[in-house]
């Protein structure tokens, strides 16, 4: 069985679960087609990192198609995705080397799950300094939480973070807006929560999920562990951010604070999350016109 | 008869205070004391699991108080809302051990 990853045009958060599929063609490989990719963001970028990283490490044989398009080549390349993608991943090109180094970038970066807490400082310490001082105390905590939380719950040991600073608004997000991934190829939320709470293995992973959301729940009572992924709501709401959690099966996402979707996808192990903090909001255009009843 | 009171300049130990191994270690090098004040003057970021884990290796260790001293203002936080936040978790496991 394969399985395909194929860009057509852009290969975003929003994007990435429609273009997968897997192929029962007697094989097991795969493949992440790139050739018409024209932009991706770092949610697509740690995913496919994640999931290229497994594959390799299970033996199977993992082909990158190059994007056609000089621009995206030369971010992942920024990025770090090529320099870090396992030696046995094969390329159909040459392999793009890294230009300058981009502040407004943290390129993807391998979590030393071994070095514990202490590696998800390091990212911290490094992330903290090319964050807008608005939105860098926060945005840190944030990634501590997650991290802590992957070092402590996921029981995985591949797992990577990215984040970028983003000048100019979108929809109807102010900027400077910057977002953090950080993904993992763990045993996922709702395995993770099922050892402490039995009813959770009942649930689905959406619910799991939200149950992980819940104030003051944790899978590892009694030894204290991170306040976890409430706190990482609380701080998308405070920012009027987006939180996105994919687990499993499932993918939850968060805007300000409260629910705006909750679907069943594709089942890939482990948990992606991604926060994206921002200045403030703007009015939706033709908010104005509503309001004067225009 | 006053207990023995210890200031301590958090940011000796960095200017991020984010986790509970950093906690442990820094609870190791801070004073004995029955009430420790702690100073976050020039403290950028401390979180809540970093607070709570100090909060608990100074009491395990005997101190009977612990104030907070330029928080809200170093780290644009509230101490009482993450503390609420740190007492939330520990009410909750107390709960699940009484009920399982």
């Amino acid at each position: 069985m394969s399985v395909i990853f194929t860009a057509r045009g852009a290969l975003n958060q929003d994007t990435f679960e429609g273009s997968g599929q897997i192929v029962n063609d007697g094989r097991e490989h795969l493949t992440i087609d790139l050739r018409n990719l024209y932009f991706i963001d770092s949610y697509a970028l740690v995913t496919l990192l994640t999931i290229a990283t497994l594959f390799a490490q299970w033996g199977e044989s993992v082909l990158v198609r190059l994007p056609r398009a000089q621009g995206p080549k030369t971010y992942m390349a920024r990025m770090h995705f090529f320099e870090l993608l396992p030696d046995n991943v094969e390329l159909d090109g040459e392999r793009p080397i890294a230009g300058e180094h981009a502040r407004w970038l943290v390129p993807l970066t391998r979590l030393d799950i071994s070095a514990g807490e202490f590696g998800v400082e390091q990212i911290a310490n490094f992330v903290y300094p090319q964050l807008p001082r608005r939105l860098a105390g926060g945005f840190t905590e944030a990634i501590a939480e997650i991290g802590m939380n992957v070092v402590q719950h996921s029981q995985a040991e591949v797992g990577f973070v990215a984040a970028q600073r983003f000048e100019k608004q979108y929809q109807t997000r102010k900027p400077p807006r910057v977002q953090l991934v950080m993904g993992d190829a763990g045993i996922g939320i709702r395995s993770s929560l099922a050892t402490v709470h039995p009813e959770v293995a009942k649930m689905t992973d959406e619910q799991a999920i939200l149950k992980a959301l819940e104030p003051g729940v944790t899978s590892k009572p009694g030894i204290q562990s991170g306040v976890g992924l409430d706190t990482v709501r609380e701080y998308t709401a405070m920012f009027q951010g987006v939180l996105r959690i994919r687990s499993d099966r499932a993918t939850v996402v968060l805007r300000r604070g409260h629910l705006a979707e909750s679907r069943p996808v594709p089942g890939l192990s482990g948990t992606i999350v991604a926060v994206e903090l921002c200045s403030g909001r703007v009015p939706p255009a033709g908010a104005a016109a509503r309001a004067r009843g225009g | 008869m006053a207990g023995r009171r210890r200031t301590v300049q958090m940011h000796k130990f960095g200017e991020l205070l984010l986790t509970r191994d950093r906690a442990r270690s820094v609870a190791t090098k801070l004073p004995a004391a029955d009430i420790l004040i702690l100073s976050f003057k020039g403290v950028k970021v401390a979180s809540p699991s970093f607070l709570d884990q100090i909060i608990r290796s100074m009491y395990s260790r005997g101190v009977t108080e612990i104030q907070f001293d330029h928080f809200n203002r170093q780290t644009g936080r509230n101490i009482d809302r993450v503390l609420d936040a740190m007492d939330l978790v520990e009410a909750k496991e107390i709960e699940e051990a009484l009920v399982g």
